[in-house]
Parts: C-alpha cells; structure tokens; sequence
C-alpha cells in the first residue's frame, strides 16, 4: 500500500500538496476559534482552582464588604470540618518603578496552603505574615519593575493606599498556568489593613472530612442565617461562565463557522485530487482488487494527507491563537480575575483533528458509489454535470429549515445557536436555486448578445455543478458568518453605547477607587473627603454614588444606585417595561428597583410584584420597571442610593458625583479634584465623558475578537474560492484547449472565465448575505431577550453590501490571474489526450 | 482546397537529436474530397494536423488554404481560421456534460451570430444527421454514435471548406463507425468540404477518395498488407484504378 502510494505521489505531488494546504488551513481556523473560546473560561477557573485547591465548599460574602473573619474559627469547630481558610479578595491597582497593573489582590493565611492549591501550595505565608510582604507571579512583578526582596509596591484597593514590600516572585515551575494570573498574594492581615476591611474576609474556604460533605453545608448554613452564601468551591467559575455566556456563545457559534469554512476549503482542496482518484479507483477495480480493498487504499490517503494536514494546521491555529485572537476578557475583569494566558485544551485539539481527518476522508470517498459499483469503470465513465435542475428534496429541506430558524427567532430566540445552525443548513441547501436562477437569467438574456462567453459560462457552470454548488458555498457561509457576525456586533455596540452615555448623564466628574477593574464603579470607600471636595471653588455639588457586585443565584450582578439628587434615576434608554418618569418616582419614595429582564424572568417578576434582594441585610423591593442589562452580561438592578446603603449594610461610596459650577469645565473640575486629593491619593477623578469613551472602548475591546475572527473568515474563504476555483479552471486546461481548437481565442476565454467566476461567487455571496441579514435579526433578538443586552436592531445593510462586494472583488480578482494563463494553454493539448 | 508544399517540421531533443516530425510532405485536397492520412503511431500524423489547423508553424514549407498561407497567421487569425473556415471532428468527444445536443452543436455559431439564429441554422443539418429528436437532450444521455454526430454537426455548423477528422470511429464499434463515415463523406460532398482523415482504422481509410501514407514524417506508398487489411473498397490504394483517375 505504501509502496503504491509513493508511485502515485509522484504523478500528482502538486494536487496533493494543494489538499494538504487547503486541509490545514481549514483545522487551523477551527484550531485558533477554538483556543480562543477555552481560554477566558480555563483562564478563570484555573485560577480559581489554584487558591482552593481541595476545599469543596465556602462561605461567601455577597459583596464586596466581605463577611467578619471571626466566622473562622466557628467553622472550625464544626464537626467534619478538615480545613477551613479564610481568603480576602478585593480588587487592587498595584504600581512599582515601572508601571501599573490591576491586580487581585489575595489575603491570606497558613491554612490556605493546607488546601493544596496549586498557587500557594509552594509559597510559605507564615514566614513574611508579619512583614506586609507580598508575592507576584514573575510577569506582573516585571510589569510594575519589582525585582528583589524589599522593593517596594503601592497598592490602591477601596480607597486606600498602601505599601508593600516584596516577598518573592512566583515562577511558571512553582505554578504552572497561573503565572499569567493577574494576581498578588500577601498575609490576610496586611490585605484587610491595605483595603481598609479589618476582619473582614470575602470567602472561607472548607475542605470536610471524607463522607463529611452534607453534614458541613448544613452547618455552614446555620451559621450563613441567610446573610452570606453558602456554595461549592466552584461558585466563581459558576458566575463566570454565566457572565461570559453570551461571550462564550458567539465564539462558540464563530467555531461552528470556522468549522464549516475549513471543512469547504478542506473538502474543495480535496475535490482537486478527485480525478485522479476515479482514475486510480477505475485502475484497481480493473484489476481486480475488491471494493472494499480499494476503500482501504483510499483511506490509506486520506489518513496521510489528514495526518500532515493537521499537524500543519494545528501549528497554524496555534500561531493564530497567539497572534491574532487575543483573549480580551473587556469589561469582565471588572468583576473576575482573568487572566492573559492561552489554554490549549485536548478537546480544542481533538475537534479540530477530527475536522481535518473528517474532510480528507469525506473527500477521498466521494466517489464511493462508484467504488462499490459493479462496473469496475464506473468511476471514469461517471459524468458530473446534472444540468441546470434543482434537487426538490434538498430545496425542501432547506425550505423546513428555513421555516425552523423563523419559528426560532419568533418563538424561541434562547435557541439562537441552534437557530444561526438550521439557518447555515438551510442556506447550503437552498444554494442551488440562486444558482438555477441565476444561470436562468444569463440564459435568457444571452441570448441578445452576440457572443458565445455568456453560453459558455453558463454551459460550464451547468456541467461542474456540484463544485459549483460547493465554491458558492464556500463564500456564503464565509458572507453569512461576517453580515450576521459585524451586523449584530455593530447593534450591540450602539446598545452599549447608549448605555455608557446613560450612566454618565448625571455627573460631570467622577470620583472613584483608583484601578481599571473599577470600570463599573463598584469599589466601596468610606466617603471622608466630601466635604473637602464641596468647598472647592469650581464644585457645585458632590453627591454620593453607590453601587457593587452582588451573587444572586448563579448571578454576579451590578448593582446600580445613583444619588436621589441625579435625574432620571433610572437610564432612560434601557428600559423594556415600564415609564421612565413613573419608575423614576418610585425609586426616589424607596423601596423600589428597577430589575433586568433576565433576572425579572428568572425569578417570575413583573412590575409591581416584590422580591427580596439577598444582600447582606436582605431587603424586600417592589419591581418599578423592567430594563435591559445595561451592558451587563449577568444582569443589573438600579435603586437609590439610600435603599443600597440600608441593603448593604454600609454607607460606603462607591464614587462621588461632582457637578461644576456654571462656567467650569469638567476638566478644570478634574485637575482641581486631582490637586486636593494629592498626589497618593487612592482615589481617582475623570471626567464623566472619559469614563463613557473608556467603558466603550473596553466594550469594544471586548468584541474586538469577534471581528477578528469575522474578518480572518472572510480573508479564509476568499482564498479558499479562488483557489478552488483557479484549480477548477487549471484542471480544466485540457477543455479549454479543445475550445481554442475549435477556433475560440485567448481573451475569449478568458472572458469566458471571468464571467464564470463572477456568476458562481455573486451568487453565493449574495445569498450568504440575505441569509446574513436573516442571522443578524436573529442574533440581535437572542442578545436582547435572552442575554438581555441593551441592542438597537438594525438591517445592517451597508455591511451586507461591503462584505459581499469585498469577497466577491476579491476572489474574482485573484482568479483572473490563473485564468488568463489557463486560457493561455496551447490548443494541441486537445490532441495529446 | 487544400495544399501542403514541401512541408517540414523538425524538433531538437534535449541531446541536440533532430527529430524529423513532418519531413518534406507535399500533398492537395480537392473541395469535396477526402483523403485519409494512414500511418502507425509516431509517424507524424498529429504533427501535420496541427500544422494544417495552424497550431503548429512549420520549419520550412507552406499550408496553403485556397490559395492563402496559413503557416504565418497571427494567433487571433489563426483562431478566425479555425472558427470559420475549418472543422475539426475528434474521437474523444469533446460535448460540454450537462447541455443540450443542440447547445453543444451551436458552440462555434455563437462568436458572430445571435442565439437564436444559430439554433435555427443548425437544425436542418442536426436533422440530416439523424438528431432531430434529440435536441433539447443533454450529451451524456445520447449514445456513443450520436455523440460523435454531434461533434460533427458542431464542425459543420459554420459551413467551413476544410475539415479535420482525427481518428473520427475510434470510439465507436465498427456498424456506428460505418454510419458517422458514410454521413460524413455524403455531407461533405455535397457541401464541398474538403475532409483530411487521419486514421489507422482501414475501414475508416475505405471511404476516401484518396489513402496516403506517412511513415517517418514522410509520405510513403500505401501497402495495405503491411497494416491491418482495409475492408471495403479502398480507393487511391496502389492498384486502385480509380485512383489514378
């Protein structure tokens, strides 16, 4: 078998290569999406299972004002209790020499390392307890330029500054994948001392004695009396993924794109090598080797091509992952410790092989009828070319189809990756008709012109129609994917927008917890400089403003409560149910929220109706009006600032809203703020139209990837189409040879090409972006009922418009080139056969 | 018609062997003749054809095409050439799969003439060869003879003066190969067509008015016992009285 593969090897290295290439291009799309939709979720839960290590429960606090520390020792008297480890984590701007960096910062004691948690397991905490010293993976120390034991590095965490001396720097061999954690370690008493939170802790973490499990949670929920949570050691990569979901769900919907595209370029690489391979199958079964002997000579093929092309591919996703689909965890790290580092799962691995060997040997058997026939030449007696006729059962098919993604975006839009997967099918299925259509319509009008290139176009298109069909195909998917894709990233965008300009209606400055992790300004701080910032000379007034992330459920929710004194109380554009002015009145009487349609529809609650917010002082609170998420994936509730102070249990700031007298400009607002706080000051102050261009270039940032990846499809399938096309056209030398026999020039054919191309691309283009704009409606509808996104739906045809000009361009463009030498080939090419 | 003077074509290999592919051939063809081009592999047949349909230039010698060199046509006059003025029936039938007998048929028509017409003008001589009933079916649906009927209504389609017919039965068993050369002969005799017919088929041969063979790149005598036995009536073979006519 070997040794006849190496022969045939040597008569068609070219086409081999070819397939090879377009196989690999194909995994390493798959392999790169892949990466990039594991990598935020591994990054989080990595992260989290490095501080826990064996402990299988925790007592959480529900903010960000953590539970007293003195619970501890509680919990270790429960019986079945092995290990139980209290842990502060409060979000921190770290600065050294060099530069800044936000940071988890993580307080903690001996115990913890008692839990085997691959991120202490090696470092010894009581040493340095009483030293205030810190330890920092090897990255973020060369970030802020700490080096040695003793350099100094200032943290900023909830309002308050302080120093520390550096431990040690944590290395990749003492924490493996952790080392691209954004996160710093200290002794639980120098943490709650630096953010201002003296016994206090945000989760205890406990490991029960074997078989103990049920016994602790109960007694963790006796003494929780419904103020904190009580939850598996997991909880946080719980609230992630429901945080990332809708994140998490458009790369997975770019994988099953990518996935198809690979597979098309895969498959139309493959097809090349077709001939060839109906020849060879024609030759063995003429001598008489049986069907399924020569199945296994094929298969032999396939695996060598699919074995080479994946492990090409692979290290191209690889490349891509590292250069291209950067990990942007955006707005999320306002509430999570993500981290930079790319996790490369055997699953990611193991879809894309199985994507790559699934092509090679798809195509290799495509002339299976032919293999098991019992005419041995049925391979080279078989004629492509089915004329111009539509299969009715696959028109009908993709007519169920279409029908099933309208039910979908009707009836039951949470189902909208299900929906963009029966839209895709029935895109594919339906392909053939604009085909039919179109080569109708050219049919038809060819006739007025005095020319034979329409006719031939036309006969050819007719005669390789499955590969038409499969090139077409290759674009609309590539078109579909990028219209729906940029169309709903475009909407959601303008949402956001709108929301970013919401929150910062009712402030000229902002003045907050110093750090980018508090972007939505939930950091708490005991609000001792109002009075110093209301008698500055430009200060109108100084209001407070308090907010925080709160776990509902499976949940981490933003909790937005603006001062009485800022109107509307509620962001105007947000809401989905209910008047602004009536929901705005209520908020100010108290008592009131108003609550995010997820959330409303978790909990069964509609406006009017009561519901209990589990903070730390549990609170009733009736519906005032229904909003989108305002930009937040888990869901948001807004109230006043009062009813959160009463909610909490705290009269923390979250920030102050500083309106400037008439006349003064925020920026001048701004520097004087700046001068008063001083120079070491926690706290940071930007102007209100700062704050929402970096909430919308964190927005953007977050999405960027999309389109990315959007983008890298589409420059995938314009390659991809015109190399398939291009080989169709060289393959097809020995046929325009016979044309230029019977007397058709160079140009003519050529033309001939050109026409050709245009036709078979226009039409898949233009129906992958029909199809798209179908997808874009159904994305949007998802984004906003279900993930509850603040989306402005459009019909985004201007970008309908770009991408299908821009591939079809393209890909015609880069055909022309090989056509113009195909159509070059010597007319005695015709007689050499 | 037709007439090659002292026509030569050589190939240098790559040991700087000369190869003497068509070497000294000097030969006519009347309108409305055929003369079959006999000669075992490598003997310089498919060289000549392509000189003769101005694909390949000559080393030396002319192609005289009423009257007209050929030999020194530029590559878009050449193509003209072979569009309007020459036919060329092959054996491997080069029908577009997928499209009709008569679209296939109207291939050459439709560089200078509009669709319709050239389906109109292509239908009597469609019906003459005995498709009249399947034009509108798609050519991998239509027998081997049909096909092949095909090719030549398609050669015939712009009227040209001269046609080339490169081992036309090849494909075909001997009762369909007997009917495609007797509807070629009798088609280009009343059309006046001169017919160049190149062929180891003897029966293919029996139906030219003339046999000449090639041999080394040079026109020899025709022996037909050195070759398989003609069957029929061979005219233009030595003996042959007709031939000297």
């Amino acid at each position: 078998m070997l040794h006849l593969y190496r022969v045939r090897l040597r008569a068609r290295a070219l086409q081999e290569c070819f397939a090879i290439v377009g196989i690999a291009a194909g995994v390493g799309l798959l392999f790169a999406s892949q990466i990039a939709s594991s990598s935020l979720s591994s990054s989080v839960g990595q992260l989290n299972s490095g501080i826990v290590g064996r402990a299988k429960l925790q007592l959480t606090a529900r903010d960000a004002h953590g539970l007293p520390q003195k619970l501890v020792s509680e919990i270790r008297h429960l019986p079945g209790v092995r290990v139980a480890a209290p842990l502060l984590e409060v979000s921190a701007n770290a600065k050294g020499p060099k530069g800044s960096e936000s940071v988890e910062l993580a307080g903690a004691d001996g115990t913890l390392a008692e839990l085997k948690g691959a991120l202490v397991r090696k470092v010894a905490l009581t040493p340095f307890a009483g030293l205030g010293a810190i330890v920092l993976p090897v990255p973020v120390a060369s970030t802020l330029g700490v080096k040695k034991f003793g350099d100094v590095v200032k943290f900023q965490a909830l309002g308050h500054s302080s120093e520390s001396a550096l431990y040690s720097r944590l290395t990749e061999r003492q924490i493996g994948a952790l080392i691209s954690s954004p996160i710093a370690v200290g002794p639980l008493e120098y943490v709650q001392e630096a953010s201002g939170l003296k016994g206090r802790v945000s989760r205890i973490l406990v490991e029960p004695k074997p078989g103990q499990t049920a016994a602790v949670q109960a007694g963790l929920e006796r003494i929780a009396a419904g103020r904190y949570g009580v939850e598996s050691a997991s909880y946080d990569e719980q609230l992630f993924a429901k945080a990332a979901a809708a994140t998490n769900q458009s790369t997975q919907l770019f994988a099953v794109i990518s996935a198809l595209v690979g597979f098309l370029f895969a498959f139309n690489a493959m097809l090349l090598t077709v001939p060839q391979r109906r020849r060879l199958i024609a030759d063995l079964r003429r001598d008489g080797y049986t069907p399924k002997a020569v199945i296994g000579v094929l298969m032999f093929d396939a695996v060598v091509l699919g074995v080479i092309a994946c492990a090409i591919g692979l290290v191209l996703g690889d490349e891509l992952s590292i250069h291209l689909f950067h990990s942007n965890p955006g707005y999320l790290s306002s509430a999570f410790a993500v981290g930079s580092e790319r996790v490369v799962s055997w699953q990611s691995i193991a879809i894309s092989v199985i994507g790559g060997m699934g092509a090679a040997s798809v195509a290799v058997l495509s002339p299976f009828k032919d293999i098991v026939s019992r005419n041995p030449l049925a391979a080279i007696e078989t004629k492509e070319g089915t004329g111009g006729s539509t299969s009715w059962p696959l028109t009908l098919g993709g007519l169920v189809c279409l029908g099933a993604t309208l039910a979908i975006l009707l009836a039951a839009p949470q189902a909208a990756i299900v929906g963009m997967v029966t839209l895709i099918a029935a895109l594919l299925a339906l392909l053939a008709v604009p085909l039919t259509w179109m080569l109708a319509f050219v049919k038809r009008i060819a006739p007025t012109i005095v020319s034979a290139v329409p006719h031939i176009a036309v006969m050819e298109l007719r005669a390789g129609r499955s590969r038409a069909i499969a090139i077409a195909a290759t674009g609309a998917i590539a078109v579909f994917g990028s219209v729906s894709i940029q169309g709903a990233h475009s909407d959601l965008l303008k949402g956001l927008y709108n929301a970013a300009s919401d929150m910062n209606a009712a402030t000229d400055v902002w003045v907050s917890a110093a750090g980018n992790s508090n972007l939505l300004m939930t950091s708490p701080f005991a609000p001792t400089q109002l009075s110093k910032l209301s008698a500055l000379p430009g200060v109108r007034a100084v209001r407070v403003y308090r907010g925080g992330l709160l776990d509902y459920n499976d949940r981490r929710i933003w909790v937005i409560a603006p001062p009485l004194e800022a109107s509307p109380l509620v962001p105007p554009t947000q809401l989905v149910e209910g008047n602004v002015a009536q929901a705005d009145a209520h908020l100010r009487e108290g008592g009131w929220a108003v609550v995010s349609l997820a959330l409303a529809e978790e909990h069964k609650l509609k406006i009017g109706q009561s519901f209990t917010l589990p903070t730390t002082n549990p609170t009733m609170f009736r519906v005032a009006a229904i909003s989108t998420n305002i930009g937040w994936a888990p869901g948001a509730i807004v109230m006043s600032a009062d009813d959160y102070a009463k909610a909490s249990g705290s009269t923390d700031a979250s920030a102050y809203n500083v309106l400037m007298k008439p006349g003064v400009a925020p920026e001048q607002g701004v520097r004087e703020i700046r001068a008063a706080l001083g120079p070491e000051a926690a706290l940071a102050a930007q102007t209100s139209e700062q704050h929402a261009n970096t909430l919308r270039a964190i927005t953007r940032q977050g999405l960027t990837r999309l389109s990315q990846i959007a983008t890298l499809i589409l420059v995938a399938a314009v390659m991809a189409m015109a190399a398939a096309m291009g080989a169709m056209i060289w393959q097809r030398r020995p046929r325009l040879a016979k044309l230029k026999l019977e007397g058709f020039p160079h140009r003519e054919l050529w033309y001939t090409i050109v026409l050709e191309s245009l036709m078979l691309l226009g039409v898949g283009c233009f129906s992958g972006a029909v199809f798209g704009l179908f997808g874009q409606q159904l994305l949007d509808r998802a984004l906003n009922i279900v993930i509850n996104y603040p989306v402005v739906s459009s019909v985004g045809v201007i970008v309908a418009l770009t991408s299908l000009a821009l591939v079809t361009a393209s890909a015609v463009l880069m055909v022309a080139i090989p056509g113009w030498f195909a159509a070059k080939v010597q007319a005695s090419l015709a007689l050499q056969d | 018609m037709l007439e090659l003077q002292d026509l030569v074509k050589h190939y240098h290999t790559a040991g700087e062997e000369t190869v003497r592919a068509v070497d000294g051939v000097s030969m006519s063809v009347a309108a409305g003749e055929m003369v079959a081009l006999y000669g075992p592999s490598g003997s310089g047949k498919t060289t000549l054809l392509l000189m003769v349909a101005a694909l390949l230039a000559p080393t030396s010698g002319k192609v005289l095409v009423n009257g007209r060199d050929i030999s020194s046509l530029s590559e878009r006059e050449a193509s003209h050439f072979r569009l309007q003025e020459m036919g060329f029936v092959r054996q491997n039938f080069d029908l577009l799969p997928g499209v009709s007998t008569i679209d296939n048929t109207v291939l050459k028509l439709l560089k200078n003439t509009p669709w319709k017409e050239a389906h109109v003008r292509v239908q009597p001589l469609l019906e003459r060869l005995g498709l009249g009933g399947r034009l509108t079916h798609r050519s991998e649906t239509l027998s081997m003879g049909e096909r092949q009927r095909v090719m030549i209504a398609r050669a015939l389609s712009t009227e040209p003066k001269l046609l080339l017919a490169d081992e036309p039965t090849g494909s075909l068993d001997t009762q369909r190969g007997r009917e495609v050369l007797e509807l070629l002969t009798e088609l280009c005799r009343e059309r006046g067509v001169a017919i160049v017919l190149v062929s180891h088929d003897p029966q293919a041969a029996a139906y030219a008015d003339r046999v000449l063979a090639l041999r080394d790149g040079k026109l020899v005598d025709y022996d037909p016992d050195q070759t398989l036995a003609p069957i029929g009536r061979v005219r233009g073979a030595p003996g042959d009285s007709a031939a000297s006519a």
